[in-house]
């Protein structure tokens, strides 16, 4: 089997019993790269010098490396800054700024021993549902080149679906690496909100965004989640709670006794009848191993978008108002003024969905409306969170489908922003109310994967976590061997 | 809902952001198409909830009240990073001046 093929637990072994080299291992990806990213456009940049150093030196250590990451080959999605690194979160007006910093997470998975391999693509701001919205080229689906990757971190799940990387890091803020995950037949977890460091996480809605792991197995996302969770002082909002060790956590997780609710609201007419259909025989299946599965109702469903699309604005229009050409980044002073220097930058800087999602919350923030659209979106929030939370006292886990469909035809959905928002349609929700989710593949529909969803209460990681192992064991999904 | 030309401008004018005139009928009609799907929140009924406005549920999260240092090679970068530079200080824009 060829060496980026293998899932990272693979690699590790495969290090450790000393069957192939790190250098081999690090060569083997970077040969893929060069030969497959100009077709996919996964990568922004290759950090392949550098790599391939890293991996010299996890080679020639005499100390055997124990670290868990030692020796293996990462991507990180350019919205995530790593010091010296060009980020570009996708967009013309960071082109060619370059990190004071690293993010804390990243700097986690180094201190791990992960070697990075380069940066991937995104939609701009991580502000889209397919990647087509990147400054910098659409990224194509490994399973069918017509097919978008789903986004924003599309860069990310199609690189560890076209084995261009063992795993990938991304980021999350209304479905971002479940969805791409989705349509690309790969695992994607958004922790619980708190979970992992937002400090080098270019900002975009700063209550909703998280960084995950886009892998191969559920085995792997929670490694690369024990590498990076945990407090960060230079991140307030991260939780102060010890944490568990999740790959120890998910050998020994027994469902025995569990209680799965499937939310009537998700198997609506907005989902593909044969995704459903995929969903309902894993449930079954479940069922006859002796978990109860009940039906539940989440009525406030249908206020999750809306609300999103209101608060996660109004946090972008204030979060992106740093890029004004005064520090870095972009900047038009061709104009007599300051104000100048603001407009011009901004506008000729910022791509049409953020200027659109700029806009909108400007409007939502405004004098007069404040109340109406801000105010009452946070009164919306907190019901949604209460409505959970009641859920969540009558069953332990949600499965829910991941997104309407499998991946459409780039183009298909780019003339109308909202049909574009609907497809966050079953992913919002466990941002809206900071809950961990997961999306694994659950089958094909039209030859194209789809994804599972479980969504669990805050801090319930493990058994999502846990669960998703079982269930991948169950569905047994063939990965892609792209070629 | 539509917004008004009145309107648009408005907003492009508290955003800084300067819509070219080819665009500005695209722009009124898609963030109108936007304003319309989200005022399904209108439908909410929201009597009796608190807003909320963080959701780690973490409280006051201090670090050490300690100066911390940017080392020399990050101060470099900032520096580096700026449109304009000049002795070593980020050269910006007078707030009254012109240009």
């Amino acid at each position: 089997m060829e060496l980026a093929h293998l899932t990272l637990h693979e690699a590790r072994q495969g290090l450790a019993r000393k069957e192939f080299s790190s250098f081999e291992l690090t060569q083997s990806f970077l040969k893929r790269i060069n030969k497959y990213n100009s077709d996919i456009n996964s990568y922004l940049s290759v950090y392949s010098k550098e790599a391939l150093k890293q991996a010299k030196e996890f080679d020639d250590a005499d100390v055997i490396k124990t670290n868990p990451l030692a020796g293996l080959p990462l991507a990180i999605k350019d919205n995530i800054l790593i010091e010296g690194g060009i980020v570009t979160a996708g967009s013309k007006i960071l082109e060619n700024y370059q990190a004071s910093f690293t993010a804390t997470a990243v700097k986690r998975l180094k201190e791990c021993g992960a070697i990075i391999l380069g940066k991937t693509n995104l939609d701009e701001f991580a502000m889209g549902s397919s990647t087509e919205n990147s400054a910098f080229g659409v990224t194509k689906n490994p399973w069918d080149t017509k097919k978008v990757p789903g986004g924003t971190s599309g860069g990310s799940a199609s690189a560890v679906t076209a084995d261009l990387c063992l795993s990938a890091i991304g980021s999350d803020t209304g479905g971002s690496i479940r969805q791409p995950a989705s349509f690309c037949g790969c695992v994607g977890y958004k922790p619980t909100y708190g979970i992992v460091s937002r400090y080098g996480l270019i900002a975009m809605a700063s209550s909703f965004d998280q960084i995950g792991p886009l892998a191969k197995t559920v085995k792997d996302a929670a490694l690369l989640i024990d590498c990076m969770a945990g407090h960060d002082t230079y991140d307030s909002t991260t939780t102060t709670k010890n944490l568990e060790n999740f790959v120890d956590g998910i050998a020994k997780f027994k469902p025995s006794g569990m209680t799965i609710g499937m939310p009537k609201e998700y198997f609506s007419k907005d989902l593909d009848s044969q995704v459903a259909e995929l969903i309902q025989d894993e449930v079954l299946a479940l069922e006859s191993q002796g978990i109860k599965v009940k039906e539940v109702s989440l009525p406030l469903t249908k206020y999750n978008l809306p609300v999103y699309y209101i608060i996660m604005p109004s946090e972008v229009s204030s979060n992106l108002g740093r890029y004004d050409g005064i520090r870095y980044g972009f900047s038009d002073r061709s104009g007599k003024t300051l104000e100048s220097v603001y407009i011009n930058t901004k506008s000729n800087g910022f791509g049409q969905e953020v200027k659109r999602r700029i806009l909108i919350g400007t409007y939502s923030l405004s004098s007069g409306y404040y109340e109406a659209y801000y105010g009452r979106a946070q009164k919306a929030r907190n019901l949604i969170k209460k409505e959970f939370e009641d859920v969540f006292k009558e069953v332990d886990l949600l499965i829910t489908p991941t997104a309407p469909g499998p991946a459409f035809d780039i183009g298909a959905k780019t003339a109308s922003s909202v049909d574009m928002y609907m497809q966050d349609i079953f992913t919002v929700s466990a941002n809206v109310a900071g809950l961990p989710a997961l999306s694994l593949p659950v089958g094909l529909v039209n030859g194209l994967p789809v994804g599972l969803q479980i969504i669990g209460p805050r801090f319930a990681d493990l058994p999502v976590l846990g669960l998703a192992n079982i269930l991948e064991q169950q569905i047994a999904f063939s990965r892609l061997e792209y070629v | 809902m539509k917004l008004s030309d009145k309107e648009l401008k408005h907003l492009t004018s508290l955003a800084k952001i300067k819509l070219a005139n080819d665009e500005l009928n695209k722009f009124q009609k898609q963030v109108s198409d936007i304003l319309t799907f989200v005022d399904e929140l209108k439908k909410m009924d929201v009597t009796g909830a608190d807003k909320i406005s963080q959701m780690s549920g973490e409280v006051n999260n201090w670090r050490l009240d300690k100066k911390y240092e940017a080392s020399g090679k990050q101060k470099k970068r900032i520096h580096d990073a700026a449109p304009e530079t000049k002795d070593g200080f980020l050269k910006v824009p007078g707030i009254f001046s012109d240009l």
